[in-house]
């Protein structure tokens, strides 16, 4: 079965925002094809009628684990942790290039 | 008499001052040949180690973790000290905060010695994937000691310092406690805090204390585990388990006979060391003379097990390392645009890291949600399903924690699935949230350690540490180079 096409690898990079050298997608889709195909395993269980389960601890699933959102001045500390800031904001390169 | 209670009589006797002891492991820490340091502590430790003994109450050992220097795995961060989680997206990356575990370990009077060396962002099972170098196995540096926590397992075995944390998200704690002969104890999901834990993959990650013995790592789990007011608001995936001391509960069921179950999926002949199943035997036997029954339980969804856990990771972790994208933290790559920025930052992940986002990249995208995630996700009820099943007939389980002792670096570096496949027996425990511990069971032919896993049902870490206690007494025990 081909599962993971380079031209795939390349698409998932692209939406990981990863960039790969040409023997990385070769050898990326190779070994990813290998897991899938391991992977594949999974579609021999009978799961029809089971409930998924996202976390082990059932408490998690409570509502009153959440708070209303909160807006708040960025703290120092964590404006702290890159040069790139400018007026409490941080700063990045043009979000559109001029060749895009 | 465990370390952490020879060390804390030293120091109450006045054998040996905090500082002493700091200096004492710090020489050995400078002086490691097996790449388990990323970054020493030493102004802070020898600062904090001095403030102790110089303290009104400087004989008031009460906490046995006080004046204790602790190795930390480098995924959890340490306020003004170096978290690079072994990534060069990371290298020099100072945390403005320190995660729980760490505020509780310093609120007992323990020091951090340093930050060691893991498989890059928790991912791998030998310590081979740290873009710092591999880890080396202190009793044959030609082997790995196990990952991701490996640099945590081999510091204590090296003995570069009495107890160590580490993280398991599909058994690494355990597989390099088995490797290196150390006792390593994974938590039940959400009794230790993930605040300050770099996340790996959120509903399987847990920190857990690696020790030279049971009772030490209770020690350090009673400081570590459980609930303060107001820790759900930073970690909404902690229980409501409270504090508790883990050496109290385990004399507590000290006295317990239980029946263990051998799980038969475990056990399929042939895929254990010779050596290890002979271990497990007379584990068996001993444990029966301390008058526990065994009996044989299947945990039916054992052989899909790896597989779900290989989609749910990944996934989760492509979500989680979305993060590393140059802006707020971390390295950050020149370029023209936002877009450029962010691939070429992202490009300093390891190979390894790379291969799991894009794996969970695929398993997320559209038009295979449901047959990866959501499917591994069902798969997940079935296998946490088959442990409550399988707990209403025994107490405890038993098995082996990996199929070998430790092999050698290189030798499944070149095939990641291989390496996967090692996994099998520990990460059952990771997706139904139980914990677990491994306990050293003995030495191979060639002198390799080779752990016991025991897995208990959901809040039950007494019975693991109880068993582990019986073993060291009536079974096997590790010899430790402390210098003392």
């Amino acid at each position: 079965m081909n599962f993971i096409s380079e031209e795939k690898a390349r698409k998932m990079a692209s939406l990981a925002k990863l960039t790969l050298a040409e023997n990385e997608v070769h050898q990326f889709a190779a070994q990813l094809e290998a897991i899938l195909d391991y992977v594949s395993i999974l579609n021999s269980v009978d799961t029809s009628g089971v409930e998924p389960l996202w976390n082990p601890l059932i408490e998690t699933e409570s509502k009153d684990r959440l708070r209303e959102d909160e807006s708040r001045k960025c703290p120092e500390s964590i404006l702290s942790t890159t040069s790139n800031v400018q007026d409490d904001q941080f700063l990045v390169p043009p979000v559109i290039s001029g060749n895009k | 008499m465990s370390l952490l209670r020879l060390i804390s009589r030293k120091i109450a006797n006045k054998e040996i001052s905090v500082l002493e002891l700091a200096q004492h492991y710090l020489i050995r820490a400078k002086a490691e040949k097996f790449n388990i340091f990323l970054t020493i502590n030493e102004d802070e430790l020898l600062k904090s180690a001095k403030g102790i003994d110089d303290s009104v109450d400087s004989q008031d050992q009460s906490s046995l973790l006080r004046g204790i220097p602790f190795a930390i795995k480098d995924n959890i961060v340490t306020k003004g000290l170096r978290t690079t989680c072994a990534s060069k997206i990371l290298e020099d990356y100072i945390p403005p905060y320190d995660a729980t575990v760490i505020s509780r370990l310093k609120r007992a009077g323990g020091i951090v010695l340093g930050k060691v060396n893991l498989d890059e962002f928790g991912m791998g099972g030998s310590n081979e994937n740290s873009a710092f170098g591999a880890t080396l196995n202190p009793i044959d540096p030609t082997r790995v000691p196990g990952g991701s926590s490996g640099g945590s397992a081999a510091a204590v075995r090296a003995g570069i310092c009495p107890a160590s944390l580490g993280s398991d998200t599909g058994g690494s704690v355990r597989l390099p406690a088995s490797y290196t002969g150390v006792f390593g104890l994974k938590p039940t999901y959400g009794l230790v805090s993930r605040y300050g834990l770099v996340a790996y993959a959120s509903s399987l990650d847990q920190i857990g204390p690696i020790a030279t013995c049971a009772e030490d790592a209770a020690h350090v789990l009673s400081e570590i585990a459980g609930r303060d007011p107001f820790d759900w608001e930073q970690d909404a995936t902690l229980s409501s388990e409270p504090r508790t001391n883990y050496l109290t509960e385990m004399e507590g069921v000290s006295r317990q006979k239980w029946k263990i179950g051998l799980p038969r999926e475990y056990f399929v002949k042939g895929a254990l060391q010779p050596e290890l199943a002979k271990i497990l035997e007379e584990a068996r036997a001993a444990l029966e003379k301390n008058g526990h029954q065994f009996i044989e339980i299947s945990l039916p969804h054992t052989s899909a097990s790896l597989a779900a856990y290989y989609i749910i990771a990944v996934c989760e972790a492509s979500s989680n390392l979305s993060r590393y994208d140059g802006v707020r933290f971390g390295a950050r790559a020149s370029a023209h645009s936002l877009s450029e920025m962010y691939e070429k930052t992202r490009s300093l992940f390891g190979p390894e890291v790379k291969r799991r986002i894009l794996l969970g990249t695929f398993a997320l995208s559209e038009g295979y949600f449901d047959a990866y995630f959501r499917k591994a996700c069902q798969v997940r009820t079935l296998v946490k399903s088959d442990f409550q099943n399988a707990f209403q007939s025994c107490d405890l389980m038993m098995s082996a924690v990996a199929p070998t002792s430790a092999y050698r670096v290189g030798e499944k570096s070149s095939d990641p699935l291989k390496m996967y496949l090692n996994d099998i027996l520990t990460i059952p425990a990771n997706l139904a949230g139980l914990p677990a511990a491994s306990i050293p069971g003995g030495r191979d032919a060639s002198g390799l350690p080779l752990g016991i896993q025991f897995i208990a049902p959901h809040f039950q870490e007494a019975r693991l540490l109880a068993v582990g206690k019986q073993l060291e007494e009536s079974f096997y025990k590790e010899e430790f180079d402390h210098g003392f």
